[in-house]
């Protein structure tokens, strides 16, 4: 599980570069219709990372109830909690303040930029 | 227990079928009056009762396969009563012959409770010179059945895979729906938790539940695959044919939805600041609605209207998502959320255009050629291994075989032992009534005896009313038109009018009164009594001992397709492989039903219930964002190239290129994952 923690903190900060890039990418002067690498990397990883978030809790969800269901005296195993019920936090972008000064109007509220709210992932 | 009874009653599983009714009555009422008027009422009654046999089977699916079913009843009722009239007269013979047939039935489909029916109801009847005879008329009964239910196959051919594509049309458009409701929808619990007195109100008030509509439009899908399968002309074709392209159209559609449905939730954490919900919400319902036409056409035969290719609603989402990410690239917009509504306009546009796919092989009209039957698959193991699997298991299908066969010899010996006339009004209702489940064995019975009790007393009354042969026949083809026209909406209908009528067949000509209809519901409750009786004292059902083998098979092929979907992301597959889906959605669907099952029990454990729904709902949600990733991860890939002012490589790719642009991962198996290692090598570096 650390591992995977660890993984998933580097997709965040995969994902925070990759916002940092396009963002200097425009500034030098690439043609803003120009369908980039770094614009389709971002386009991938901003969709991926939340679903994956979602993954690890689900997959964490079906292997404790099947735990659970089978051998109930061994206690709730990890993820045994029915994460659908719970209200759904929002996910660090994995844009720390730095980057939110690129990736954001300075005018526009934090509220919503939860990255710049929660820090880095 | 007298809500029970209610509920029992009260249940309507589903639509009622009047020409299946019609062609059943009509198969039984004229061999009896054909029988009657030329003075061969005997010879009538033998034959109606093949047909009603014949008639029990109630096929379904297309006609071909309706066909070979009906043949096959055909064959086992003609069979079926020679072998009865050989054991006319000879009781306990019966009693070591029907047991194992209908234990047979049980446990293999395609025979049902036919062979036994057929033996025994010939067993009993008085001894006979010529069994062949006997044989001979219940197959004219059954080849009369089988006439009247395929007429309509040369016009009909196509319906029934029409009516399943347009089911999974249907279905897959209501999915459209609950992802069109999700976004930007407000929190739906607190509307969840008001108790509505009007349970129709509920489709209007309540926000459509995505996991239940996803899993409607996958059983829809795999019902029209498999209703495909079954024009066997379809098979061994190495082009797909127009209906397998439309069906994997609306696959590709569905999967699309479930990426869209990720992101839609992606962005609800990292939403633009600019309007973008509604305009999203009205071009998926707008998908939704031009789906619907084109399983409006399909449905039609090309006759109701095809809609336009164009939609100005995703129209309208392009330019507003283009205007977002216009601000983005001004600065205007946060970066993740201009790319998360990219992702929402690209599925936007793919589902558009796997519509216009969908769309033209509607208006080419979706045929199929008629071709030469083929032999049925073999099953990839032999009957002796899946029955010594069986055995060995001791899996519920052994166990529900084994505790029919005990039911159906106690229930047999008891009637021969006690010479009991109409001794096997018990024994059908006692080895018929034994179901997977307790809940489901007590529903029978009390449908049966209530039914039974009720259509006796009606039967019983109409005869003493008017008595002689062309009431019965009248009576006969009343009750049949509604035994068999409603068996599908509430067996109680069956017991109600199936009884009597199954009560007149037997005994066509001799007369029956009340006396008989007495015993009839005298014989039932025995019945009853002794089924209720197996369902409470043998073995349980097994359910409960396969749940480690189901659960471990479910976190296999969900392992499975993990795996799968990291070759994906990895380049290593152009896409998550079908089979590896459908079997992750197989090994939950058989926990769900486990599931289902055990809730029917006597006492139900209602802990390991909740736990075994949460672990079916996650498995869902797995692999719907397993889906989601591998065509995420898929879509426009490249290899991003080294970033203009890194010296680090790769600066944006954290997944392996397609084939052939690079080595394969599995000739490093090493290696981080891209972003791993770039981030423990690149210092941050941000270009200027």
């Amino acid at each position: 599980m650390e591992e995977l923690e660890e993984e998933l903190a580097a997709l965040d900060a995969h994902l925070t570069r990759l916002t940092k890039r396009r963002r200097a990418e425009i500034k030098s002067g690439v043609d803003r219709e120009e369908y980039t690498p770094i614009r389709r990397a971002l386009l991938q990883a901003s969709g991926i990372r939340h679903t994956v978030g979602s993954l690890r809790r689900d997959v964490a969800t079906v292997i404790g109830s099947c735990v659970n269901a089978v051998a109930p005296d061994l206690g709730p195993a990890d993820g045994t909690t029915e994460t659908e019920s719970e209200p759904d936090e929002p996910e660090p972008t994995g844009i720390t303040p730095d980057d939110s000064e690129l990736a954001r109007d300075p005018e526009s509220t934090p509220k919503n930029n939860p990255g710049q709210e929660k820090g880095p992932g | 227990m007298l809500q029970r009874a209610r509920e029992a009653y009260a249940q309507i599983n589903g639509r009622a079928a009047p020409l299946y009714g019609l062609a059943a009555s009509v198969a039984m009422a004229v061999p009896l009056l054909v029988g009657t008027l030329t003075g061969y009422a005997a010879a009538g009654s033998t034959i109606a009762l093949g047909a009603y046999l014949v008639a029990l089977r109630a096929p379904e699916g297309p006609y071909g396969s309706q066909a070979r079913d009906l043949a096959g009843g055909v064959l086992m009722v003609t069979v079926g009563a020679a072998v009865g009239g050989l054991l006319s007269g000879h009781t306990w013979l019966a009693v070591a012959v029907v047991p194992p047939l209908v234990a047979l039935g049980t446990a293999v489909s395609q025979i049902g409770s036919t062979a036994g029916m057929a033996v025994l109801n010939s067993a009993i009847r008085p001894p006979t010179s010529d069994v062949v005879h006997s044989g001979l008329l219940e197959m004219i009964g059954g080849l009369f059945t089988t006439a009247l239910l395929l007429a309509p196959w040369p016009a009909r051919r196509l319906k029934p895979l029409r009516a399943a594509l347009s089911e999974a049309a249907d279905a897959v458009a209501e999915a459209l729906d609950a992802v069109a409701q999700d976004v930007g929808a407000p929190d739906g619990s607190v509307l969840d938790k008001v108790e509505l007195d009007d349970p129709e109100l509920e489709e209007v008030t309540r926000k459509p539940d995505w996991e239940q509509r996803r899993r409607a439009a996958s059983e829809a899908l795999t019902d029209a695959r498999t209703t495909y399968s079954l024009y066997r002309s379809g098979r061994g074709r190495e082009d797909p044919t127009r209906p397998e392209r439309f069906i994997e159209a609306l696959a590709r559609i569905m999967h699309e939805a479930v990426t869209l449905e990720a992101v839609v939730e992606a962005t609800r954490n990292s939403p633009p600041d600019r309007e973008w919900e509604l305009d999203t919400h009205i071009a998926i319902s707008a998908l939704a609605a031009r789906l619907r036409l084109l399983s409006g056409a399909v449905a039609t035969a090309g006759d109701a209207p095809l809609g336009g290719e164009e939609s100005a609603a995703v129209r309208r989402v392009v330019r507003q998502t283009e205007a977002i990410r216009r601000a983005g690239l001004a600065g205007d917009e946060d970066l993740v959320a201009v790319a998360l509504i990219g992702q929402i306009r690209r599925s936007i546009d793919r589902i558009s255009g796997e519509m216009n796919t969908a769309r033209r092989l509607v208006a080419g009209g979706l045929r199929l050629k008629v071709g030469a039957p083929r032999l049925p698959d073999p099953h990839p193991m032999s009957a002796s291994a899946r029955i010594g699997r069986a055995v060995r298991n001791r899996t519920p299908k052994f166990r529900q075989v084994a505790r029919v066969l005990v039911t159906a010899v106690v229930s047999m010996a008891l009637a021969a032992a006690f010479a009991i006339p109409h001794g096997q009004w018990m024994t059908i209702t006692a080895m018929l009534s034994l179901r997977d489940t307790y809940g489901e064995t007590v529903d029978r019975l009390v449908q049966r005896v209530g039914g039974t009790a009720a259509g006796s007393a009606v039967a019983a009354l109409l005869l003493a009313l008017a008595p002689g042969h062309l009431t019965i026949i009248l009576v006969i083809f009343v009750f049949g038109l509604g035994a068999f026209a409603l068996r599908s909406v509430n067996f109680t209908y069956w017991a109600l009018f199936g009884s009597p009528l199954f009560l007149m067949l037997l005994s066509f000509s001799t007369p029956s009164g009340w006396a008989t209809a007495g015993e009839r519901i005298g014989l039932t409750v025995a019945g009853t009594v002794i089924a209720f009786l197996a369902v409470r004292l043998l073995w349980p059902t097994g359910h409960v001992e396969r749940l480690p083998v189901q659960l471990g098979r479910m976190l296999g092929v969900h392992a499975e397709l993990v795996r799968a979907a990291a070759a994906v992301v990895d380049g290593e597959l152009p896409s998550l492989p079908h089979e590896k889906v459908v079997a992750a959605e197989e090994g939950a669907l058989a926990v769900a039903r486990t599931r289902d099952r055990l809730e029917l029990e006597r006492v139900p454990d209602t802990e390991l219930i909740d736990a075994l729904l949460t672990a079916v709902r996650a498995a869902h949600r797995v692999r719907d964002r397993l889906i989601a990733v591998a065509r995420m991860a898929r879509e426009e890939a490249v290899d991003t190239g080294p970033s203009p002012r890194s010296s680090t490589g790769s600066p944006t790719s954290w997944r392996r290129p397609p084939k052939g642009s690079r080595t394969p991962r599995r000739s490093r198996p090493a290696a981080r994952p891209p972003w791993r290692s770039w981030r423990r090598s690149s210092p941050r570096s941000t270009p200027t």
